[in-house]
């Protein structure tokens, strides 16, 4: 048995060790993390002080552009819709993942093909599932009116209506979406110990107190785990909206994202557009701070 | 070692990860570089040797729009074009209308990759002739034989200002179509379209059907929503006299003005005796398509796409109105130089090409496309003297998109007051006023 080389290790004047070898390791993702994602940050950092347009040098502003969203009616409509979607899109989505999840953890020879059905949507591209769900919504041949019109109910207009409209595009979401919940939350099943539930059948729980007192409070980590990522994805909210409603009717469903990309791309104002940008991003660190701050706990549950 | 191969493993993901980056233009990792300065001498010295075939100039070529009929067009014209000249060689591309089209000719212009030759609407020469991504093709016309054939009319709308930058391809009048069968069981002459604004209501009362609320036919096909709300408002804003949403020359904001009002209120009597609610940006929810709309506004490409469908057969073309006048609002696709383009004059030859008589000839046989030369003009029109003689006086009497760099703001401004008007948030004259304030802001930010 040949004996295990020491790791050769630096030290640094002020007595700190560190690894040559790791750090060259980890430097193509950090370096591939700054090229692409930090540097572009500071890059949108320093155009949402500048009226850049795209094509002429950008001239410093100052804060005129953050000013300016202040007094922006269309930015602070996208702002409240881009809440209501997330709130209403993420956590019906948790519910029924969390639902199917605990509906299909069994042993069946039918479960992959319920799984799989259930997931199929979410691996779908957002631009084609939009597109199918444009055609289901259309006031005309659309197969919700044809539905409602065989049971004798009067047609809606889904996506022109502007109470429905938001809605319409919630339950493709949720649709599309909670598969992946359920996946998770498949995978966080697996790792509660039967043990808990053999113990509890033996003090007569029933399945509700078996998932309130054992299903429920072991999910939590996967739980925290889905909403934090749920916000952040439902806040970067885009192509639906583009493709379905194009931010309409009366502005019902633009967001924020819908309202960068207006501003920065069909306006030419990409200064404006980053500001945009740099607000979206520091109200998405601080709801995920906010989450960790206060959704967090109970993760360290004790099954030993 | 490892102290070498660290940097060295650094070094190498950077340099990967920075010619990754890179447009492939003058950026050459120096072992490549050596490896092509070699290969230039020995192909000059081969070329000092034998008689070298000239290098191909390889242009991009970009037109809005996907339909499948005018793409065989293009890809023909371009193989023909190729043909006669073979040290050119055109790459074809196409995008569809709207946003998508706008986004993707930004992002190129912005990136340095935008294509060499575009075809485009006029609205577009607003925004980008200011920002020097059209370039002037003055000098070219000049010299061009067909500039004294082609139609005054669309010269004048492919300029900006004395220069001209665009030359016309696809003339887009906004064309009153009606469905005869609707027409008839209406209890109406399907040979006489109403000619006014009287008898537009009168004729889309008379068709409009209803189901307890809702509205299951509808007389004139009028959007409540989309970006195309402002095409609507034009035309009717036009035949009350105005001239255009905003003046051109003296930067007059025109859609508040009592006329323009009181067009507006004209659509919105319309909508309120009942109309079938559509999103313009989804041409699929166009009630007139499908035989739900007895009468709409719609262009030669409609016409021809609509005779194919549902509606075969059933449909037919009518002057424009006239109230105060007799207009409509005239779009135009145009093809465009860029003004990034180092070949502008193999760009030029095949705008030439494409604006030659036998071109437009052909565009008429295959697309029905009217013809810009007059020299056609009369052979056009005895092809199909109804159809085409109101094409004609449509193209005539329109006026197109305001050529302003603020264009898109005005449209947006328009399309949304619509939209308020149409969903009774706001009363025409508030909403237009509105419009007028936002369209004055963007004016005095210019």
């Amino acid at each position: 048995m040949t004996e295990q080389q020491p790791v050769k290790k630096s030290r640094r004047s002020n007595g700190k060790v560190y690894d040559n070898c790791a750090y060259a390791m980890i430097f193509p993702a950090y370096f591939v993390f700054a090229v692409f994602i930090l540097i572009p940050i500071g890059v949108v950092f320093y155009y949402s002080i500048t009226n850049f347009n795209m094509y002429s040098k950008p001239e410093l502003v100052g804060a005129a552009n953050y000013l300016n969203l202040i007094g922006d009616g269309d930015f602070l409509i996208s702002v409240r819709n881009t809440l209501f979607y997330t709130v209403f899109t993420l956590f019906p989505q948790l519910a029924l993942g969390l639902l199917a999840a605990v509906l299909l953890y069994r042993k069946s020879k039918l479960l992959p093909v319920f799984r799989t059905a259930f997931y199929l949507p979410n691996v779908m591209s957002m631009v084609c599932i939009s597109m199918v769900w444009l055609w289901i919504y259309d006031p005309t041949f659309g197969v919700l009116n044809m539905v409602l019109r065989t049971f004798g109910v009067s047609t809606k207009q889904w996506l022109q209506d502007p109470d429905m409209a938001m809605f319409c595009i919630i339950l493709m979401s949720i649709w599309k979406s909670c598969g992946y919940s359920m996946v998770i939350f498949l995978s966080g099943l697996t790792s509660i110990p039967d043990s808990l539930y053999e113990a509890a059948s033996l003090d007569g729980a029933n399945p509700v107190r078996k998932f309130i007192h054992i299903t429920w409070p072991m999910l939590r980590p996967t739980t925290f785990f889905l909403l934090v990522t749920g916000i952040v994805n439902s806040f970067s909210v885009f192509e639906q909206v583009n493709i379905m409603t194009g931010g309409g009717p009366l502005k019902m469903t633009t967001t924020i994202v819908h309202q960068i990309y207006r501003r920065g791309f069909l306006e030419f104002k990409m200064g404006y557009a980053s500001a945009m940008s740099v607000v979206l991003l520091a109200f998405s660190i601080l709801v995920t701070m906010f989450v960790f701050r206060y959704g967090s706990k109970g993760q360290d549950v004790d099954v030993s | 070692m490892r102290k070498l191969i660290v940097p060295l493993c650094a070094a190498l993901t950077a340099a990967a990860v920075l010619a990754g980056c890179g447009n492939g233009k003058g950026q050459q990792p120096a072992p490549a570089a050596a490896e092509n300065a070699a290969k230039e001498e020995t192909e000059a010295a081969q070329e000092q040797a034998e008689p070298v075939q000239t290098e191909k100039t390889k242009l991009t070529f970009l037109r809005v729009g996907t339909e499948p009929e005018r793409k065989a067009y293009w890809e023909s014209s371009v193989a023909l074009f190729m043909e006669a000249n073979p040290d050119i060689e055109i790459e074809y591309q196409e995008c569809g209308y709207g946003d998508d089209f706008e986004t993707k000719l930004n992002t190129g212009f912005a990136s340095g990759t935008a294509p060499d030759i575009i075809n485009f609407t006029m609205a577009s020469m607003g925004t980008r002739v200011p920002l020097g991504q059209y370039a002037c093709l003055d000098e070219y016309a000049a010299a061009w034989e067909g500039r004294d054939d082609f139609m005054e009319n669309a010269l004048t709308l492919g300029s900006v200002g004395d220069s001209l930058y665009g030359i016309a391809v696809f003339p887009d009048p906004r064309i009153l179509i009606y469905n005869k069968e609707l027409f008839v069981e209406a209890g109406l002459d399907p040979d006489a379209p109403p000619t006014n604004w009287e008898e537009l209501l009168e004729y889309h009362k008379k068709l409009v059907k209803k189901e307890g609320d809702n509205v299951v036919q509808t007389g004139f096909g009028l959007p409540t929503s989309g970006t195309n709300m402002q095409h609507y408002l034009s035309v009717f804003i036009e035949e009350n006299g105005v001239k255009n949403l905003v003046d051109e020359e003296t930067h007059e904001v025109l859609c508040n003005t009592p006329e323009a009002i009181e067009a507006a209120e004209f659509l919105k009597e319309i909508a309120d005796a009942g109309v079938i609610r559509w999103d313009s940006n989804n041409s699929d929810q166009n009630p007139f398509a499908s035989g739900l709309a007895a009468m709409t506004l719609g262009n030669t490409t409609d016409f021809h796409n609509w005779n194919e469908g549902a509606v075969a057969g059933k449909i037919a073309m009518a002057s424009p109105l006239t109230h105060e006048r007799q207009a409509t609002f005239c779009g135009m696709g145009f093809m465009f130089m860029s003004g990034e383009t180092p070949h502008k004059d193999e760009v030029w030859r095949f705008i030439e090409f494409i604006a030659s008589a036998e071109e437009m000839w052909r565009r008429y046989e295959e697309l029905g496309v009217t013809p810009m030369r007059e020299s056609l003009r009369e052979r056009y029109v005895a092809e199909n003297p109804e159809s085409n003689g109101i094409i004609y006086e449509s193209i005539n009497c329109g006026t197109g998109s305001p050529k302003v760099a603020y264009a898109n703001s005005v449209y947006n401004a328009v399309n949304d007051a619509m939209e308020r008007v149409m969903y009774d948030v706001e009363d025409p004259e508030t909403a237009l006023n509105t419009a007028a304030g936002e369209i004055q802001k963007e004016i005095d930010n210019q």
